[in-house]
């Protein structure tokens, strides 16, 4: 059913849930998208703990692609799977949802994907002791400078009517990449998401919680969030989002160029 | 007392991996003349326990733009999956095939930078996070991936720390060559440099610590540099590595890192 529904909303015109204007169109990206998997025990344990789902959501544009493809892939993780044995079915499930062959690279339990990737983003159904962590990054410096933005892709179609209201959940958005020295640096909000909100309260909290801790983001969108600098970052280069428990949307970040 | 531990532990690994290199005159890497191998050691683990890292990359190369890339690590990354996942960030970065991954089953694998390309790298903890962060990664940079000898007769090494907050950092350099008489040569020096040190006494600490233990060393900028001793040893293999030190309360941002080059 998540898939379902998942691979509904990416079929929505990227334009029409984000409130990005048209010119987006046809601007590829340089971003990659790196996820690992984590058992209690390390990467060769045999022991990943409950089984769970990973979800992972990838968002490419090549150069000259008038519009963005949108690979969804939900991988059930059984109880007893290795981390790396995880990272291999994760990698043929991206396949058969799309991604070329060659652009997926698994090492240990660690995908990393490359190849004009606009965003990404990875969730679990369930607070297992192993986890996944995924995120989306941009490359080298000398690109145009860049936006980055997350968006929260909503499970529930009916989000849009208001019918649907959250679960609880812990949600972590960070973000990394340079301070106005040109030194590392990375800013990081944990948000609590309590259950029964509206997706516009749920995006209000979001942007709320980000403006007190000296973002810079605004909400263009029903469900659509943009960060254009952290408390810190002023050069962003990655962003990072991770949910502990299921609040009952995937959270999903990335790089966007910048419109401005 | 975990502390000590940790750092006798480092000690004996970086004595061990020096000790145990192939010496050898015969092969020649293409990357000569630069600081081309780098590597990321997670203290104690195969791979991050319970905290999300980046790494800082930077790669120079002659008559063409710098390359700066944030690669991120995402919890459960092990040291082969960030050396795997640098080398394809690099040459994505690249638009070429200039980074590749040699394996080393006795060790992390290490990034190699073709013809004239140098790497450096720093790498950070990002900020608190619920529950306790461990993982401390070394990085790790040496003229020598695990094949042949890369350079016969290093004159120089020029080691230039990047600021470094959040921790203490433990500098340890391993030189590794002949003595005139042809008598294997083998020297490490080991210093804990406080986080409230600036760069400058930072890298005075360590020239003193070195020139203590018989390397010729000096202070440069925001670093330090070690000189062949003219009649001296025969400098064939260098292993400079950097870390941030384990910390009781480690839920804290920390990031380090370092650029070296040689000459030969």
């Amino acid at each position: 059913m998540l898939q379902l529904l998942l691979l509904f909303l990416c079929a929505i015109p990227f334009p029409a849930w984000t409130g990005a204007p048209t010119s987006l169109l046809g601007e590829p990206n340089d971003g990659s998208f790196i996820l690992s998997i984590k058992g209690p025990g390390g990467v060769h344990d045999p022991v990943t703990g409950d089984g769970y789902e990973v979800t992972v959501v990838l968002e490419t544009q090549e150069e000259g692609q008038e519009e963005p493809e949108c690979a969804v892939h939900s991988q059930p993780i059984p109880e007893g799977t290795t981390p790396a044995a995880a990272a291999a079915a994760i990698r043929a499930g991206l396949q058969a949802a799309g991604v070329p062959a060659a652009n997926i690279t698994v090492t240990d339990a660690t995908v990393i994907v490359t190849g004009d990737i606009n965003a990404g983003g990875v969730g679990q159904t369930s607070s297992s002791t192993a986890k996944a962590s995924g995120v989306a990054y941009q490359g080298a410096e000398n690109l145009d400078p860049k936006k980055k933005a997350f968006k929260k892709k909503l499970e529930e179609s009916g989000a849009q009517g208001g019918a649907w209201v959250s679960n609880a959940a812990n949600l972590r958005l960070a973000v990394t990449g340079f301070d106005s020295a040109s030194e590392p640096a990375v800013d990081s909000v944990w948000i609590v998401i309590p259950a029964g909100l509206t997706a516009a309260q749920v995006d209000a909290l979001i942007l709320t919680n980000l403006n007190d801790a000296g973002w810079v983001a605004t909400n263009p969108a029903l469900n659509a969030l943009d960060v254009f600098a952290g408390a810190t970052v002023v050069d962003l280069r990655s962003s990072l989002t991770l949910l502990d428990g299921d609040p009952g949307f995937l959270a999903y970040s990335g790089i966007y160029p910048d419109l401005n | 007392m975990f502390k000590t531990l940790t750092t006798a532990i480092f000690l004996l690994a970086t004595l061990a991996w020096a000790s145990s290199a192939t010496l050898s005159s015969t092969s020649r890497h293409p990357g000569t003349g630069s600081d081309n191998v780098v590597a990321f050691d997670v203290i104690c683990h195969l791979e991050i326990i319970d905290a999300e890292w980046s790494a800082k990359i930077t790669v120079d190369r002659p008559n063409l733009d710098s390359i700066q890339l944030t690669v991120p690590f995402p919890n459960g990354t092990t040291e082969d999956a960030m050396a795997t996942a640098v080398a394809l960030a690099i040459n994505h970065a690249a638009d070429a095939q200039i980074a590749t991954v040699e394996e080393d089953v006795a060790g992390p694998d290490k990034v190699v930078l073709s013809g004239d390309a140098s790497v450096s790298a720093s790498t950070w903890l990002m900020d608190e996070q619920p529950g306790p962060s461990d993982g401390h990664i070394k990085v790790i940079h040496s003229n020598k991936p695990t094949g042949p000898l890369v350079v016969p007769n290093v004159l120089w090494i020029e080691m230039t720390l990047q600021p470094f907050r959040g921790a203490d950092i433990l500098f340890t350099l391993t030189l590794q060559g002949k003595k005139p008489s042809g008598a294997p040569y083998l020297k490490s020096g080991s210093l804990q440099v406080d986080e409230d040190d600036s760069l400058a006494q930072a890298a005075q600490k360590i020239v003193n610590k070195l020139n203590q233990s018989g390397f010729n060393a000096s202070v440069i900028p925001s670093g330090v540099r070690v000189d062949a001793v003219p009649g001296g040893p025969t400098i064939e293999n260098y292993l400079v590595s950097i870390d941030g030190v384990l910390a009781e309360d480690a839920s804290k941002p920390i990031h380090y890192g370092l650029k070296v080059d040689h000459g030969a």
